[in-house]
């Protein structure tokens, strides 16, 4: 009972942290282009288009990481894996997509794979050095992939491309959020409730979001952009 | 150094993140709104752009087939301001070598069979470069 009690204030939480923080993502957004982007000539079409999904995307995946490091507790190794391998793929493959979307293969590629294999490595900490492993893997191998992805389409309709490969990335990091629950959390016979504190996790999301938002207005472009 | 130590030390780093975040958001609102309450113009709010007249009626006109895993021909010479159609042989060029860039003519374009003309005027002096959307094929063109 006390354990069913510890899970649904976590998960409590953790809705409560993704609303916090989908709010501040839009607000600081708006405030960066009504402060910095408004001059710029047909801006929405541009880059408010991929920065909407740019939002989208660093909530999911920062809601996600959130999640694993909740449950305080180390990880089986085979979980801690998949765990760093999703993470690290999907936070690489997010970035490198939306960067390489509007700057080209290589800032796009560099992009995703640094903030990918950082952020796969940290989740998969949760099982020591096999899923440190694993996640910088995943984070380097879906950097590449994801600038490469959005390059290769930017003359094949990436802008309906962009939100299918989004809802295949939300429902992927859905299914880790149970398997979680189901492979760790449900056989347990205590639970730790950890998380983040609210304000690192915040700074953390902000650095990531208006850095990639500058790099991507002001960064440099592959020819194929100039 | 026990656990407690480290919960101490995590405790500490936390605190300090947290308050660089707030010192970073601040002043990025700050700098935000003085550059809205600014006159100045972002530099990007001033772009020129030249509008060339040409005579609609003269084109020159290159054929770009494929050859040797690349585009044929390889380099293109054209002549200045005159109004230019590239042919592509869509017999030859084929998958992502039908998506043509000239990023200083501000061409880019997907050609199909029944739409397999590139128009454009070279309005620029020099040697630019075109290729696929991927950079896989790739070849000049002069302008004199």
């Amino acid at each position: 009972m006390e354990k069913e009690k510890i899970i649904i204030k976590l998960e409590k939480s953790m809705i409560k942290t993704m609303i916090y923080t989908l709010i501040f993502l839009i607000l600081i957004e708006i405030i960066a282009y009504f402060g910095f982007f408004r001059n710029i000539p047909n801006f929405f079409s541009k880059y408010g288009f991929y920065i909407i999904f740019l939002i989208i995307l660093l909530l999911v995946n920062s809601i996600a990481l959130w999640h694993i490091k909740a449950y305080k507790n180390i990880f089986s190794c085979m979980s801690g894996m998949m765990i760093g391998m999703t993470i690290g793929m999907t936070s690489g493959f997010s970035i490198g997509l939306i960067v390489g979307a509007t700057n080209g293969f290589f800032v796009g590629s560099i992009a995703g794979l640094i903030i990918g294999m950082i952020v796969g490595g940290y989740a998969g900490n949760c099982c020591g050095i096999i899923g440190v492993m694993e996640g910088v893997m995943a984070g380097l191998m879906g950097g590449l992939m994801g600038a490469m992805t959005s390059v290769m389409a930017l003359n094949d309709n990436i802008k309906i491309f962009i939100p299918v490969l989004v809802v295949s990335i939300i429902s992927i990091i859905i299914c880790l959020i149970y398997m979680i629950y189901e492979q760790e959390v449900k056989e347990r016979e205590k639970i730790d409730y950890g998380g983040f504190n609210f304000l690192p996790f915040i700074t953390v999301i902000f650095v990531i979001a208006i850095g990639l938002t500058f790099l991507m207005v002001y960064g440099s472009r592959s020819f194929l952009f100039n | 150094m026990g656990p407690d130590h480290f919960y101490l030390i995590k405790m500490r780093v936390n605190n300090i993140v947290g308050y660089v975040g707030i010192i970073l958001i601040f002043s990025f609102m700050i700098f935000a709104a003085k550059n809205f309450f600014s006159n100045e113009e972002d530099i990007n709010g001033n772009m020129i752009i030249e509008e060339v007249k040409a005579d609609p009626g003269n084109f020159q006109i290159v054929e770009l087939g494929f050859k040797n895993y690349n585009y044929y021909p390889n380099t293109i010479n054209l002549k200045y301001n005159v109004p230019t159609k590239i042919i592509v042989d869509t017999n030859n060029v084929k998958g992502c070598m039908r998506s043509i860039v000239i990023p200083e003519f501000n061409v880019r374009k997907l050609v199909k069979e029944n739409d397999n003309v590139i128009i454009f005027v070279p309005n620029q002096k020099g040697i630019f470069k075109f290729s696929c959307s991927m950079g896989m094929g790739f070849g000049s063109i002069v302008v004199e």
